[in-house]
């Protein structure tokens, strides 16, 4: 027999107190000037990059191939491609069950170096702008999420 | 035995719920999914470096995982263990641009108990939290991912990880900001919600099908144009996908997260137009990484566009002709550097350098870039439209300052600019504070090298969506003998 005290435990369920944000619905006021959003066009934040790599065999830099821009690209689907939730049970320790949804909602950080030798670096959560950033995009020009540009 | 008293049964209630409401903290585990050799498991030696004690990479990247754990977990509040699952692997790599790596949450939840919103998605570490129970126990909550390459001959040659806590990365990549940034993004700092599309998230496959539904971020996103957030049903996929490219259209409508902008945001720059033509007003600008900040009242003078004599004229690539000495000089984006035009703009005697960028887009622009010691005068860009207007109304005066009435990084109204450029491909939208933002803050979608691994707006924004809300709790009666 134990000399250990008795326990007991009582689970005290609480409501819980939200104070939930006030919506305020008034319109931006817009600068003299400010236009609305333009037709869609290409970016000219910078120009079409090109990708260079350092050949495996050679040591040499080049232009990568259409299969490597192929299999960067494909990469980056793998790593940002977002798809439906997809339904996942498991028991809980109460012995009820549980259902969450799994799915990729990973955010990617990618980085590429400027003309002037310094690094960008910038967070995508969707495929296409993040393949435009390193280049992988034929004749997309590169987006810079970034502070500002050199040129 | 003995038990104890009403009042100190009393004492231990009261504590027990200050501990869960307002002392806050939680518990991340970094789980190493690397194979022996690899990754963490690294045994290169290596020197301590800024403050990181380990002695071979891999327990140098270790280290600054749970150094990133230890930041969040000390913020955060929660019962429920986060665990992280984190990897080193070979990501997409060429010689000057590089995958550094990718984070997110693993699973998200709806309607679980104590769910602040119905039939809205939770990204499972704030779930667990507010339901004060692990929803998913056979499953982690969060991934991590980095390159184990960068900085080798093939993978962004020469930048390499920094491993530091001091922010001295120098040419290298702070990999701690990095990971403050990307795990931001795993706990909270995220919708579930396309930018592209806006669609919401389903699950069209379950039975019953799970519909489409917001994620708990889009309860804070306002749309400026509709005057809805985006969790409203009535806004439209395509109203959420122009919302996404208005520039400053988009804000937060927490009052946490606005509050913290509020007392911490600068004045926000501004180019203020006077004369007699339909320009005069206020204009958003992006700010020079050369050249003195703005400030107040700042420099006032007369615009003129330059001519370097050289087609396109107005680009100021090469030496002006005829500019008039005491001008702000107005110049096109293009063909050369920023600090070029600016060292032209100098010399012929402006006292200021405005650029229009060549592109379509929306205010806020961006700022411009570059390095030069010897440029003293400040420097803006203004947005195509914005400079094409106030070209057409020339002469008029301009002044380039700061000011109160406005914040960077905020709307006039005093909530906090989304990321929301045009085009949408000019970025990461939607989920990050516009690049406005000065002081910077963690999570814009650039990682700027300022930051000091603090968690700054981003904690009052996991304030807004419920990262410390009250949670019922458990409570413990010791009977002691």
């Amino acid at each position: 027999m134990s000399n250990s005290p008795n326990r007991f435990r009582i689970v005290a369920v609480m409501a819980c107190a939200l104070a939930l944000a006030v919506v305020a619905t008034a319109t931006e006021p817009k600068t003299p000037g400010a236009q609305p959003p333009d037709t869609p066009q290409a970016s000219a934040q910078a120009a079409p990059r090109a990708v260079i790599v350092r050949d495996a065999q050679t040591g040499m830099l080049r232009l990568a191939t259409a299969q490597e821009l192929q299999s960067m690209a494909a990469e980056i689907d793998r790593l940002l491609a977002r798809g439906p939730a997809t339904p996942k049970q498991s028991r809980l320790a109460d012995g009820s069950m549980s259902t969450v949804y799994t799915g990729n909602f990973d955010h990617g950080v990618l980085a590429r170096r400027t003309a002037d030798g310094t690094i960008e670096i910038g967070c995508f959560d969707e495929p296409g702008p993040a393949k435009a950033f390193l280049g992988l995009v034929p004749g997309s020009p590169a987006p810079a999420p970034v502070k500002g540009e050199g040129r | 035995m003995t038990r104890t008293t009403p009042r100190l049964v009393l004492a231990i209630l009261v504590m027990a719920l200050v501990a869960a409401t307002a002392q806050g903290a939680a518990t991340i585990v970094i789980i190493n999914n690397d194979p022996a050799g690899v990754g963490f498991n690294d045994p290169t030696p290596a020197a301590p470096v800024g403050g990181n004690p380990g002695t071979t990479i891999g327990q140098q990247r270790l280290n600054v995982f749970n150094q990133a754990a230890s930041i969040w977990g000390a913020a955060l509040d929660s019962t429920v263990t986060i665990n992280v699952q984190a990897t080193w692997e070979a990501l997409t790599c060429d010689a000057s641009s590089a995958v550094l790596g990718s984070c997110g949450a693993l699973a998200v939840d709806f309607d679980f108990a104590n769910a602040p919103f119905t039939s809205t998605w939770y990204l499972i570490a704030l779930a667990n939290r507010l339901a004060t129970t692990d929803l998913d126990p056979t499953g982690n909550d969060m991934r991590a991912r980095f390159n184990v390459n960068l900085g080798s001959p093939t993978c962004l040659a020469g930048s390499g990880w920094y491993y530091g806590f001091d922010g001295n990365e120098g040419a290298l990549i702070d990999f701690l900001a990095v990971l403050l940034h990307e795990m931001g993004h795993g706990l909270g700092f995220a919708t579930t919600t396309s930018g592209t599309s806006g669609v919401w998230l389903s699950d069209p496959t379950a039975i019953p099908p799970i519909p489409p539904m917001p994620s708990a971020y889009d309860h804070f996103l306002l749309d400026g144009t509709t005057g809805l957030l985006w969790s409203d049903p009535t806004e439209t996929n395509p109203q959420r996908v122009a919302s996404a490219i208005t520039g400053v259209g988009l804000t937060w409508t927490g009052a946490n997260a606005d509050a913290y902008g509020v007392a911490n945001m600068d004045d926000a720059p501004q180019l203020v137009v006077s004369g007699d033509g339909a320009a005069n007003g206020s204009y958003y600008v992006g700010t020079a990484s050369f050249g003195p900040p703005l400030s107040s009242p700042g420099v006032t003078a007369m615009m003129e566009v330059a001519n370097d004599g050289t087609a396109p004229n107005s680009d100021a690539c090469t030496a002006l002709t005829g500019f008039t000495a005491g001008r702000l000089c107005v110049v096109d984006r293009g063909t050369c550097t920023f600090v070029i035009k600016a060292a032209n703009c100098q010399t012929a005697g402006a006292v200021g350098m405005i650029v229009v960028e060549n592109a379509a887009g929306v205010p806020p622009p961006a700022g411009l870039g570059g390095t030069d010691p010897s440029i003293t005068i400040p420097a803006v860009r203004v947005t195509l439209s914005d400079g094409t207007l106030i070209k057409a109304n020339l002469p008029a005066t301009g002044n380039l300052s700061t000011t109160a009435t406005r914040l960077a990084g905020m709307n006039v109204s005093g909530r906090m600019l989304m990321y929301a450029p045009s085009p949408y491909q000019s970025g990461s939208s939607v989920s990050h504070w516009d690049t406005s933002a000065s002081p910077n803050l963690l999570m814009e979608p650039a990682i700027n090298a300022d930051l000091n691994h603090t968690l700054d707006a981003t904690l009052e924004l996991f304030r807004d969506i419920g990262w410390f809300v009250p949670v019922p709790v458990e409570l413990m009666f010791l009977e002691i003998e």
